[in-house]
This record gives structure tokens, sequence and C-alpha cells, in this order.
């Protein structure tokens, strides 16, 4: 995957292209939308992520360009301000996401991959780990080829653990994942807790290995190895 | 009819001064007139006591030229002369009103009392004179006083809606003026150029304080609006950069717990700051734009979100919700207001089996919870209060609704009795929330 990150402040910036270049993919960073013009007009990006405020002007104008170029680019605007008429303007120009300033890079990638999989349907709805398979088209999860009867909850919990697969992720990124941001939860750990049980039990009753540890005092990684 | 009661129970400028006018009025008609009258009376008076002296001394002469007998005396209208003995001793001449009744008629008298010595012969006499036309004179003068008092009251009355229209009718157009103007919002131009010095004074005034709170506030709400924009990237930096070092092999489990509790005051910073923006951008209505928003399907939604702890705590939701109550409003705000009360129904409802009553009609949504005795006996809608038994709840989720309800002219009363708490949302009234 080759994404561009448009961004101008340096460390945010940072953390981004080192987060996805973990997952091996291809990811760049621009600081100004001068630079960032540049580089979309010269390369072929699969998701660009955008924040709105950059020092020489409004990031909305990017959409267009990228819009104009016809590529099956995906966006994803990146905002501090999660004013109503940001979200709508960028989604009316044809952004396909929006994601507000502190976000969880677990979260940003999960989106990141879900824009992927919903422009580009070619293969890319299935998700393969090991003697698990996800399809995103159908939203469902087979174990051994067997179907798992999993809750609208555990099915998201499912995807964002194997989406951000072999890396820690915190209890308060997956609480923001299946919650939002609108629902002001209290004891939202014990419910992750619980679902996570759930899961866990309906994949070994399918023969299914447990992949999901927990990682003491911080969250949950979904991975193969200890 | 209402204007007489306006005029009676009404205390305004205007009134209280027409009032004043009035009862003065009356006053100075009243002392004057009563005082012309007795002075007039008395005057009168005089002359008719001389008159009846006169008549006296024309009695004494008739009787001198008659020389009547022993035992003489003669009744008419207007004087009776009486023989009496001479052992009798004489008094002195007394002077008073009297009433006769002649054919079924009252007629007031002044009457003369006296003795008379003639010709070694003792009278008693009584003169009397008629008052008629005096009394018939005073009322009319009565009359007069009267309806000069009616016209000077018809002339204040007219005077009063003179004063309005003109006089103080500038004094009146900044009072609206300050009544209907959000001085916070809108920069409010008072007129400096009326008619009457002290009106322009005041407005002058106000321009000045007007201008104060117009860029004060605008200047506290930007500051604010930036402060908390700006704080949203470190945020981000903070917790990208701890998500990348949970990454690492190396660290062992205090680590990771430290790590989390980090991430823990990052999100209630940032909700905070959420919150914060929301209820300023309530207040700047930077939501105008309204929409047909289903309200019975917003709280299906907002149960949805809390389906794991309505299950946990065991509530039982009791729904009698009206299909297709449509309101006017942003979906959004309808969401977080809806969220906020439910949020609250179940956070202070029983930690097991507690009942959640949830009634919506046309105009109005009840929301029943059962639960602790609240002490408070309120609820509180200021910033930062919180109970003392969460302590990780940030206080705004209230504050939040009085703003939404402010801001859609909801009325929201809360009610309760013993472990019973009713919070009723009034979705047509038009008088603001009163906290």
């Amino acid at each position: 995957m080759k994404i561009l990150i448009i961004e101008d402040d340096q460390e945010l910036l940072r953390s981004m292209l080192r987060y996805f270049d973990s997952f091996g993919y291809n990811s760049e960073g621009s600081k100004t939308l001068r630079s960032a013009r540049e580089k979309l007009s010269s390369h072929l990006y699969d998701c660009v992520v955008l924040d709105i405020n950059l020092p020489d002007g409004n990031g909305l104008s990017i959409i267009k360009l990228i819009k104009d170029l016809k590529n099956k680019t995906g966006i994803l605007i990146l905002s501090a301000n999660d004013s109503l008429d940001d979200k709508l303007d960028g989604l009316e120009l044809g952004a396909d996401d929006y994601l507000t300033k502190p976000f969880h890079l677990a979260e940003l990638h999960a989106r990141l991959k879900s824009i992927l999989r919903r422009n580009q349907h070619e293969g890319d709805n299935k998700l393969i780990f090991n003697e698990i398979e996800i399809n995103t088209d159908s939203n469902d999860v087979r174990v051994n080829n067997k179907l798992l009867k999993l809750t609208k909850k555990e099915y998201e919990l499912m995807l964002f653990l194997i989406t951000n697969k072999n890396r820690v992720i915190t209890k308060q990124s997956i609480s923001d994942h299946i919650w939002g941001d609108f629902v002001d939860m209290y004891d939202s750990y014990d419910f992750i807790y619980t679902h996570l049980k759930n899961l866990r039990k309906k994949i070994i009753a399918q023969g299914g290995n447990d992949y999901i540890k927990t990682v003491y005092g911080i969250g949950y990684k979904f991975s193969n190895n200890e | 009819m209402a204007l007489g009661i306006n005029f009676l129970i009404m205390n305004n400028l205007l009134n209280r001064t027409l009032i004043i006018l009035i009862f003065s009025s009356l006053i100075i008609v009243g002392v004057t007139s009563s005082l012309q009258f007795f002075w007039i009376k008395q005057k009168i008076e005089k002359r008719v006591d001389r008159t009846l002296k006169r008549e006296k001394k024309l009695i004494k002469e008739q009787i001198k030229d008659i020389q009547p007998e022993t035992g003489f005396s003669y009744n008419t209208n207007r004087a009776s002369v009486k023989f009496i003995s001479n052992s009798i001793q004489l008094s002195n001449d007394s002077i008073y009103n009297g009433i006769m009744i002649e054919d079924g008629e009252k007629i007031n008298y002044r009457i003369l009392n006296t003795f008379l010595e003639v010709g070694g012969q003792n009278y008693k006499v009584e003169i009397r004179k008629e008052l008629e036309e005096t009394n018939t004179f005073i009322e009319s003068l009565y009359f007069t006083f009267l309806i000069t008092l009616i016209l000077v009251i018809l002339m204040f009355i007219l005077f009063k809606y003179f004063l309005l229209k003109n006089t103080w009718l500038p004094f009146f157009k900044t009072l609206k003026q300050l009544k209907d103007s959000d001085l916070q919002n809108n920069l409010t131009k008072f007129s400096e150029t009326v008619n009457i010095k002290e009106f322009n004074d005041l407005n002058k005034e106000l321009n000045e304080i007007a201008n104060r709170i117009y860029y004060e506030y605008q200047g506290q709400k930007k500051f604010i609006e930036n402060l908390n924009h700006e704080l949203m990237t470190p945020l981000a930096i903070i917790k990208t950069k701890l998500e990348l070092i949970i990454q690492s092999e190396n660290l062992n489990e205090n680590d990771l717990k430290l790590i989390s509790s980090i991430f823990d005051a990052i999100d209630r910073l940032t909700k905070l700051n959420q919150s914060l923006i929301l209820i300023s951008k309530i207040e700047n209505n930077q939501f105008e734009e309204v929409e047909k928003v289903s309200i019975d399907e917003c709280i299906n939604d907002v149960l949805n979100s809390f389906e794991d702890q309505i299950r946990i705590q065991k509530i039982s939701i009791r729904k009698q919700i009206k299909s297709k109550v449509i309101l006017d409003s942003n979906e959004m705000l309808m969401f977080v207001l809806l969220s906020n009360l439910i949020k609250n129904a179940i956070f202070h409802n029983y930690a097991e089996d507690g009942i959640i009553d949830i009634i919506l009609k046309d105009d109005y949504l009840v929301i029943k919870n059962t639960g602790a005795v609240n002490e408070l006996n309120q609820l509180v809608f200021e910033r930062f209060k919180t109970s003392k038994k969460h302590g990780q709840s940030l206080g705004l989720g209230l504050s939040i609704v009085k703003h939404i309800c402010i801001l859609y002219k909801f009325k929201i009363a809360y009610h309760q009795d013993n472990n019973l708490h009713t919070v009723t949302l009034n979705f047509n009234s038009s008088e603001l929330l009163q906290n």
C-alpha cells in the first residue's frame, strides 16, 4: 500500500510514517500543500491522509486535485477541529473518512484499510490469518471454514484486532473504536474484556487457536507467537 | 378594563407619575374646595345673621306699635312671637341652623332665638330665614369643582400618553434594545442622537459598555477556541508516540501500566476539550442548520449504544414511546442530549436490577429511573460539578444538556420522590430553563 501523509507537524508525521512502515507500507510525508501537489502529480497513491490546516493553505483544495486526477486514491481527512463544516465540506468534496486529533494510530490504520477495501474491490475483501478468514463484504468470520456467529461488536473487535495484528493495541483505542467518541462510556474496559472473552470462546469452539493475547496493564495483541 | 387594571397594578414609570399627579391634584382640589366652602358658608351666615338682627329690631318696633294685651302671640313661617311670664329669667340671643318640614319638603333655615322686653312685658321671639338659595349656590360650586377635577385628571392621562410618545420614547427604545439584543455576540449600537440630553448620555455610556462586553467576550471566545484546537496536535503527538513505545519488547508490566494511565489521562483531557468546544459551539449558535430528527429513533440509538451497561446492571427498560416524534433540530445535538440524560439514568441507577421508564409523547419526554436518594434534590447543570461517587466523570454532561435546552428552548425539570428520579423534558416550551 502506498500512502501519502500531508501533515505539517514534524513529530506527528514521523509517528504515522513509522507505524505504517512497520506494516511494510510505502509511505511518504508532505508538510506543505505545495510539496503535496508535486507528489500527487508525479506518483500514484492508494491513500492520502490529509491535515486540513496547513501553513500554506486549506487542505480541502487537495481533495479537488485528487478527484481531478481520477485515480482511486482514498482520502482521509485529519483535523484538530471537529467542526461540522469542515467535515461536511470534506466529505462533500469526496473525502472518504474523517478523523479528529488526537487519534490512535491503530484507529487511523483501521480506517485507511477500510477505505482501501471500499475503493478497490480486488480480493481485498478477505483478511486471512492462519485458520481465520474474515470476509468484509458479507461481514462474516470463518474459522477452519466454519462460520462463527458473532455479534456486531465482536465482529468489529475481531476486524480491528486483525487489521492491527502483531501490534499492542490499547484498551483505550478499542473502546473508542467500538463505542465512538460520542458516547462517554464508563466501565468500558470491563465490557471489552467480556466481549473478547466471548470471542475467544467462539473461536476456540470451532477449533481455532487463541491469538488474542492480553498485554498486562495496557491492552491486547492479536498474534501468533507468545 | 385592561387599562384600568394596568393602571392599578402596574407600577411602571409613567403610571407611577400619573398616579402621583392624580393624587396630588385630588388633594389640592379637595383642600381648596373645602376651604372655600367653609369660607363662603361663613360669609353667607354672617350676612343672614345681620338680616335676622335687623328683623329683630323691626319686630320690637311692631310690638311697641301694637301694644298687645297680655298673652299675645303669633306664629308665621318667618317668625313667632310668644308672650312669657315676667318671672322667667331672660337669656341671651342664640343663632343656629334648623330644618323645618313644609309640604313634606325639608327646608334649611337659619334661626334666631331671642327675648324681648316691650312695655314691661316679656316675649320670646324666634325669627327664621330660609337658606335654600345658599345651598343651591354651594352645590353648584361643588359641581364646578368636580368638573374641574375630572378635566385635570383627563389632562394628566393625556399628558402621560404625550410623555410616552415623546419625552420618554428614547428611554423606552433603549430599554427594548437592551432586552432584545445579545450583547455578547452582537455589537449593539444605541442611538446617540436623541433629543433629550440625559437619555443621550445614557446611550453613550451604554455604547461603551456594550463595546467592552462584545470585544471582551469575542476575544475570550477566540482564545478558548484556539487554545482547544492548538492542544489537539500536541495531544496527538503524545498519543501516537506512546503507541509506538508500547510496541517495544523491552517494556515490563510496570512500564506498561504507567503508560496506560497516561493514555487514560490523555483521553480525559481530550474529552474535556471536546466537551468545552461543543459547549462553546452551542453558545455561538454554530448549529444553525436544523433537520427533521426522529426522537424515537434517536432514543433507540442511544439505548443501543448503552446496551452493555444496561445488560450488566440488569436494568429493565420500560418504554412508552410514541413513534414519529419529529423535532426540527440538529441530529448530533439531540443524540448528545438524549445520551447524556439516559446515561445519567443508568449511571445513577442501582448497581443491579434497576428500572428506567422512558415515556415519549409529541411534546415531552419523561425519563424515570430508580436510584439512591440525591441529596442535592436537583440536577446540577454547572460545569465541573460531579457527584463524589464517580471520580472519572467530567461533570460536563449536564452542562451540555443545559446549553442544548437553552438553544432549542426546551424546558427541563427534575423531580425526586424517594428512590425515583424523574427528568421531564418539555419540547414546546418557550420559557427559558430555570436553574
